[in-house]
């Protein structure tokens, strides 16, 4: 079935059964919706339980050398291991659906807000009109520009380009992107007021942390490394043992990042690595109750 | 005022002065055009670069770009150098998005740019569906790495594009590109242009070995974690911010340990045997051009941290003679 959609481009049949599996769907989430809680705790539970199990059980389970989904498994493991593959592929499919839904209970969400403040005029009420306003402006054209391209692929080329391609340019390009670029601009100004007021050598740490950083922010600057490596290079006549080369602005750096830097990330990562696995197993388990409880 | 000393001043400078100052130093040097700082290559730029350029007209490399334009200055150029180093290699290329639905689009308006560039350079252009396929963007990037091991092909299966040849749109595996790929490893290199921390899933999806060797072009902010996985050769290459892409540039323009006229190579890397020539000969590109701009930037933020601690230093001073 997913095949004929894809090789059709969208088949009646396609779209019929994703039609049917959708009424399904919201007939699952009404039930559920309509259960008693406790007995929806124990849905989720199994579900949740399921689903990372495919992903531990992908983790451990052995698998032959270079393995290729098209290989005929020729024993039970590798029988085992290749439904557990499907599972997990299936699992991602199913994952990304989820995702798909999430956007929807974010529209949901944000029309019952703000569509509630708009019909009640409550205050800044002309913000929330705004925003509905935009929101469903770039849906429109973003739809009907995907349409377009679903009709008639040349309305990529900019030079078959219609009123759609071109709404959706000035919407996404000139006016979405530019004010995006525009806001993380913004945080270079703060950066700049926060070196010049704040980055203070009040004690000895301090004092440390500052050289550090500016011997990092010279490195960085290619012009200012290159100059310092050819001083380098001059005072050491090029002779790559001469006890000098230690403190060109390059070996400096290195340094700083072998001895310093690297080692605490990793440090750093592997607290939270440990701290992702044990919160891990604890959703996975059901033991993590929230803060409700 | 007039009583005020002048080290005081220098501590009391108005926030709008420093920010006008920025606003010249950053924007000034973006109108003076060809601007070249000679720059040392690293390591790990190195790697990329000599990886890049073992690709030949049958690979295939997997571009993941997860950027915005949030981080354009950086991701752009790098997405930009990576695709002229394949377009000069004549590599073939998937490109999708694993972190921001607004990433496709925008990695859409760089190729097209580039094929502009091209079109007016009188180079041939990157042809969909021959030369790249556009998957566009798939969230839950964690559960699609692993999908994507265990089954590529069904990973992807869901995606499809146009056939020129009777503009059909059809399954990507039935391009040209894709047409004998079987497992992710069929394909030569992954390439993750990113802003985030997005790398990190793939490593640790894709195992050990690694199903396909990555590389990474990451922003300076994430450059440091990153270095580690460099180091621990999980990834194959990697370029970090817009230091990384100008030293990328610099071997586009001068090679590697490539000598012209019998001058000393300007690139030299002595652990790599042979010579790599340049992609476009004493050509930069898009990081060049700004990284007047960050030097000029960075300038200003050591002069602003100096001369906030011009006061503290002086009492101190003062503090000792007394």
């Amino acid at each position: 079935m997913l095949a004929q959609f894809v090789a059709r481009g969208g088949s009646a049949d396609a779209r019929n059964w994703a039609f049917i599996w959708f009424l399904i769907g919201v007939a699952v989430v009404v039930t559920l919706s309509r259960t008693p809680s406790q007995f929806r705790r124990h849905v989720v539970t199994a579900f949740t339980f399921s689903a990372g199990l495919l992903y531990v059980l992908s983790w451990l389970w052995p698998k032959p050398a270079g393995y290729s989904p098209s290989q005929i498994p020729v024993n039970g493991v590798e029988t085992a291991g290749a439904k557990i593959a499907e599972g997990v592929t299936m699992m991602g499919s199913i994952l990304q659906v989820i995702q798909g839904v999430l956007l929807f209970l974010g529209v949901y969400s944000v029309l019952r807000i703000h569509g509630g403040r708009l019909t009640k005029m409550r205050k800044d009420w002309q913000y929330s009109a705004a925003l509905l306003v935009a929101m469903f402006t770039m849906i429109i054209v973003g739809y009907w520009d995907f349409r377009d391209s679903r009709i008639n692929p040349n309305v990529v080329s900019a030079e078959n380009w219609g009123f759609a391609q071109y709404a959706k340019d000035f919407l996404f390009d000139g006016l979405l992107q530019t004010m995006d670029a525009a806001m993380f601009s913004i945080i270079a100004f703060f950066i700049l007021n926060a070196a010049y007021r704040a980055f203070r050598i009040r004690s000895v740490e301090a004092t440390v942390l500052l050289a550090t950083a500016l011997i990092v922010m010279l490195a960085l600057m290619g012009g200012v490394e290159y100059a310092s490596g050819e001083f380098v290079n001059r005072v050491t006549r090029d002779d790559p043992g001469h006890f000098f080369n230690n403190f060109s602005l390059t070996a400096i750096r290195t340094w700083i990042g072998a001895v310093f830097q690297q080692p605490s990330i990793r440090g750093l990562e592997w607290g939270i690595g440990i701290g992702a696995l044990s919160m891990g197993l604890r959703l996975w388990l059901n033991m993590e109750r929230g803060l409700s409880s | 005022m007039a009583n005020i000393p002048m080290i005081d001043r220098l501590q009391r400078i108005d926030r709008k002065v420093l920010y006008i100052l920025l606003v010249i130093i950053a924007t000034v040097p973006l109108f003076i055009p060809g601007t070249v700082i000679p720059t040392k290559t690293g390591p790990d730029t190195q790697a990329l670069f000599i990886r890049l350029n073992q690709l030949d007209e049958n690979s295939v490399v997997i571009i993941q770009s997860d950027w915005t334009v949030s981080s354009r200055g950086e991701s752009q150029s790098a997405l930009e150098a990576l695709l002229r180093v394949l377009h000069a290699r004549n590599a073939k290329f998937v490109i999708f998005s694993g972190a921001d639905p607004q990433a496709p689009q925008v990695a859409r308006n760089v190729v097209a740019q580039m094929n502009r560039n091209f079109k007016k350079e009188g180079l041939r252009e990157f042809q969909p569906w021959t030369d790249y396929l556009d998957l566009g963007y798939f969230p839950q990037l964690e559960s699609f790495a692993l999908s994507m091991v265990n089954d590529v092909r069904k990973a992807w299966g869901v995606k499809t594009a146009v056939d020129p040849a009777d503009g059909q749109r059809k399954t990507v595996f039935a391009s040209p590109i894709l047409r004998n790929v079987k497992k992710l490893g069929d394909m030569t290199l992954y390439v993750n242009v990113t802003a985030s921390g997005t790398p990190k899933i793939l490593i640790g999806r894709f195992g050990n070995p690694q199903v396909i060797p990555i590389a990474a072009m990451v922003t300076g902010v994430m450059g440091p974690e990153h270095q580690n996985y460099f180091a621990a050769k999980q990834l194959v290459g990697l370029s970090v911010g817009l230091r990384g892409v100008v030293e990328l540039e610099t071997m586009m323009a001068n090679g590697i340990n490539y000598e012209v006229g019998g001058k000393e190579a300007f690139v030299r890397v002595d652990s790599f045997r042979g010579s790599v020539p340049p992609v476009a000969e004493g050509k930069y590109y898009r990081a060049m051009s700004y990284f007047t701009s960050l030097h000029a930037a960075m300038t200003l933020l050591i002069v602003c941290v100096v001369l906030g601690n011009l006061g503290i230093v002086s009492r101190k001073l003062k503090g000792k003679a007394r």
